[in-house]
């Protein structure tokens, strides 16, 4: 498997020093895995925060007449849950995933550019300390929707430039990190290690890191030109200088939208990992997993105007976007049917990991439908703004995009860790939150359906019912997060200690379980040879 | 033989990709910074 390698004095100074002591080892970390470690323990925290936001409006929606909160500060809420929770929650996890694998699957020391990965990490709590600020500031926190639709958001006081701020450092880091992600691929993979041979996650990972670089610097022009219309005077989206608020739009949505890709995709590969593992089977169709995620990829740029149906647009505009958001049906069919063809006679058993990923399959294409259901224009039309729309996206990125993160941190965290976690504990952790986050989001489609505007604090008492039965969902999900902290921490501290394969009695596959668990400071000093 | 990984042509690769996705991405955000220039009416 690998080639043996002599080494220097100074490759040996190198290769054998252990990671610095105190707080020294993190605040000037270089290492991939502590790097790893520390954008998932501040995915963690933003979860929480965000997910305290989500509480927040739960508990005002949670039966009509105004209870809890001033309108103004639940429009904070919800703008401000949303912008935690995408750039904060989803995007630093799965960078903080691909920072732990990606070098133990390509078979490489450490991430190509470790002091830039230092940086992109840092820069995160200054970003969203500065974000999480405005809620202090006079006219309190942003509140006009994370979409920062102009001229709503010109109107935001204090707040604005610090969104502005947060938000450009926040793609500031994106960037940094998905150019890591593409060099370490592109240049440090191990001998014999072909692009078509490399692990469904690092691939979803590079596809999703040009997605960053293309899209990432489009939200950073929309916000600065948001900035210098507050300040400098230009017009390009405010409607009396002759600018078109209209554009911001497109813009954002060019953006918006591979976006909900760059927090699905890598979920993709994950999911591709671990239905193979407990299936006991080879992955069926690896060369369509990949060509149909490279076309979800280029077909998430040619989507946006479906999120603007109704700003109206030119029959065939409506028709192009319609059409070609419904293509994106195929290559995500594709995916869906070779997940379930490689459990088709598998040998299936139901850790964790699996049911998670089980989870995703289910409930991920829930959202799928009722995103087909959205493309169409004439029922866009009825759907727009509705409670409808907010049961699709959560469908998509909470059983979609944070059962994924969920499923790999329960599949790698004994290999991360040395430590088998506690299954039981994890399995009811499955169950619960399986069970409440349908309870909290399936009823948002009857309540959307029904006619539920998005965004309101209070609604009519038609609407009571389903919205109790949402909030009671909300809390119940809330709090079995709870028990997926506890699980992880004390699988930190100790435990039954894990094999190197950790599941062996299943059939994990890829580089990264033939290192120890936890794996050696330098996952491979000398480069494996893959055959 | 010493093998340090990176070696150095890895290290001229790295090198290079790192600046050619740094000015895609700086092309991508001039560029839609200009498409506001061009879209703006005097």
């Amino acid at each position: 498997m690998s080639t043996a390698h002599t080494h220097d004095h100074h490759a040996d100074a190198h290769d054998h020093h252990g990671p610095e002591k105190g707080w020294r080892r993190w605040v000037f970390a270089t290492n991939h895995k502590d790097i790893g470690t520390m954008y998932l323990l501040f995915s963690l925290l933003m979860f929480f925060i965000g997910g305290s936001m989500a509480m927040v409006i739960r508990a005002e929606l949670f039966k009509p007449g105004l209870q809890l909160v001033d309108p103004g500060f639940f429009n904070s809420m919800t703008t401000m849950h949303a912008l935690v929770m995408i750039f904060g929650a989803v995007m630093p996890a799965f960078v903080g995933l691909a920072n732990w694998m990606i070098p133990l699957q390509v078979g490489a020391p450490d991430m190509a550019l470790p002091r830039m990965n230092n940086f992109s990490f840092w820069i995160l709590p200054f970003a969203f300390t500065m974000l999480l600020s405005t809620l202090f500031v006079p006219g309190g926190a942003p509140a006009g929707g994370w979409t920062m639709y102009p001229p709503l958001v010109l109107q935001n006081g204090t707040s604005f430039p610090m969104m502005i701020f947060a938000v450009h450092l926040m793609g500031a880091s994106s960037i940094m990190g998905a150019i890591n992600v593409i060099v370490t691929i592109m240049n440090m993979r191990a001998p014999g290690m072909a692009l078509l041979k490399m692990p469904l996650f690092t691939w979803s990972w590079l596809i999703t890191a040009y997605l960053l670089i293309a899209v990432m610097p489009v939200l950073a022009g929309a916000v600065t030109m948001l900035l210098t219309d507050h300040y400098f005077g230009t017009s390009f989206f405010q409607a009396a200088g002759g600018g078109d608020p209209v554009m911001f739009q497109h813009i954002f949505w060019f953006f918006g939208h591979p976006e909900v890709y760059i927090m699905i995709l890598p979920a993709f590969g994950i999911v591709s990992e671990i239905i193979p593992t407990f299936s006991r089977k080879p992955l069926f169709g690896y060369d369509a997993m990949v060509y149909a995620t490279a076309s979800i990829a280029f077909l998430s740029f040619i989507v946006w105007a479906h999120h603007m149906f109704t700003v109206g647009m030119p029959l065939a505009g409506q028709m192009f976007f319609m059409l070609a958001t419904m293509l994106i049906a195929v290559p995500t069919g594709v995916k869906v049917f070779n997940w379930t063809a490689t459990m088709f006679k598998g040998s299936i058993s139901f850790e964790p990991p699996m049911l998670f990923a089980l989870s995703f399959l289910f409930l991920f294409t829930i959202g799928g439908f009722s995103g087909l259901m959205l493309a169409m224009v004439p029922a866009d039309f009825q759907y727009h703004d509705t409670y409808f729309v907010v049961a699709h996206f959560h469908y998509v990125l909470v059983p979609g995009a944070v059962f994924g993160i969920m499923a790999a941190v329960y599949y790698w965290l004994p290999k991360w860790t040395g430590h088998m976690y506690d299954i039981k504990l994890a399995t009811w952790h499955f169950w619960l939150s399986t069970i409440f986050v349908n309870v909290l989001f399936f009823p948002q489609h009857f309540l959307g359906l029904a006619g539920m505007p998005r965004r309101i604090p209070d609604y009519s008492t038609q609407f009571a019912d389903w919205n109790m039965v949402s909030s009671i969902g909300a809390f119940g999900f809330g709090l079995s997060q709870l028990m997926f902290v506890y699980i992880i921490f004390a699988a930190a501290r100790g435990g039954v200690r894990a094999s190197d394969k950790v599941w062996d009695t299943a059939a994990p596959h890829g580089l990264e379980w033939t290192l120890s668990s936890p794996p050696p400071y330098h996952s491979f000093e000398v480069a494996p040879e893959v055959k | 033989m010493a093998t340090e990984l990176p070696n150095r042509d890895q290290k001229r690769g790295i090198r290079r990709t790192a600046l050619w996705l740094a000015l895609l991405a700086f092309g991508f955000y001039a560029a839609f910074i200009l498409l506001g220039v061009l879209k703006a009416k005097p």
